[in-house]
């Protein structure tokens, strides 16, 4: 696939009438990560996990119309994520707040947009956030699991711990390291945000003949005009990447992505 | 991790909550700096990760054999005999 003039475009497809198999393809990786994740809208991907884990500050933003100016992030996630949201924050005027999960105080919760971790973190530890994720609803914290989507086979997946958004690297499902990259990032939302989502969403609809056909559906316009209005300007994604990852994870199925996971697992 | 807590190796990753990564203490390991451990791992051909000075991390994928592993434990209780 990688070599395939029919499917190196690292471009969604635009045209339909041409592109049924790639949409397909799409809409598969898409099906995969929300079953995975647990969370029921998931986009065709992203550039990696730091530029999702960016987007996810921006729709948290967006969500609050830019009333809440603080995000918090856990300092034990990735360093170039930190990286990533910090540029992010400082282009929207956003008060990042970097720290220990246990100092974030729930009494002042009200200022945050949102909340991030990662699991399992920057040091490989695995953690049961439910709870932390229930408070945060309470005080409409949107709430972002970055997470390994390998681990979600076997671990509790963010959308069973109260998450909002998880992203992350799909690199693990069949795409080769490339000396760094490129690698599909993945985006998945609850339902309520499916019209803040960035990149690009494959749908299902039906053609002039009645007949099941996938295009690409719930497109903000404001991604190509107002475009200091977009929720999100990110207008693509790792396509060709994503459907490599697509065809990795229904070539093993479930089962066979359990025993992967298992046997990552067992060699730690 | 047990072998290698057997030989003075501590570790910054719960034995009971981690998936496919385990993090090192450096200096409680008794080793003189990550950048040590990192090149003494390139010796054999294995990348190891610096999460800073005091704190490497060896992840696992699925295309890791017994081999492998027997290899990182056994650089590790080399380097810790001396």
């Amino acid at each position: 696939m990688l070599e395939n003039p029919k499917w190196y475009t690292p471009y969604t497809p635009y045209q339909p009438e041409i592109a049924q198999g790639r949409l397909e393809s799409l809409l598969t990786f898409q099906t995969a990560i929300v079953e995975l994740t647990g969370l029921p809208v998931a986009n065709a991907s992203l550039l990696d996990e730091a530029s999702c884990a960016a987007e996810a500050v921006q729709m948290s933003y967006g969500v609050h119309n830019g009333k809440r100016t603080k995000y918090f992030v856990s300092e034990s996630i990735f360093p170039q994520t930190i990286d990533v949201v910090r540029t992010k924050c400082d282009a929207l005027g956003i008060q990042l707040v970097v720290g220990k999960l246990e100092n974030f105080d729930h009494n002042q919760a009200k200022e945050f947009a949102g909340l991030m971790v990662q699991n399992p973190d920057n040091l490989g530890n695995l953690a049961d956030h439910t709870e932390l994720g229930a408070k945060l609803k309470e005080n409409k914290v949107l709430f972002t699991i970055c997470a390994d989507i390998l681990s979600l086979n076997l671990v509790k997946p963010p959308g069973e711990m109260n998450a909002d958004i998880a992203v992350g690297s799909a690199q693990r499902m069949g795409i080769p390291m490339a000396y760094g990259g490129p690698h599909p990032g993945y985006f998945a939302a609850d339902a309520k945000l499916q019209r803040k989502m960035p990149g690009r969403v494959i749908g299902q609809s039906i053609d002039r003949h009645g007949n099941l056909a996938l295009r690409m559906a719930l497109q903000t316009r404001e991604q190509h005009i107002r475009r200091d209005k977009a929720t999100s300007n990110i207008c693509t994604a790792q396509a060709l990447l994503a459907n490599m990852a697509a065809f990795y994870m229904q070539w093993h199925g479930p089962a066979g992505l359990r025993k992967i996971a298992r046997k990552c697992h067992f060699m730690a | 991790m047990e072998e290698l807590e057997q030989h003075g190796i501590v570790f910054a990753t719960s034995k009971d909550y981690h998936f496919d990564t385990v993090a090192i203490d450096v200096k409680a390991s008794g080793f003189t700096s990550a950048d040590f451990l990192l090149a003494e791992f390139h010796k054999y051909g294995i990348n190891i990760r610096k999460i800073d000075n005091n704190t490497v991390s060896v992840a696992f994928d699925e295309l890791v054999t017994l081999y492998d592993l027997d290899q990182v434990i056994e650089v590790f209780i080399n380097l810790k005999k001396g």
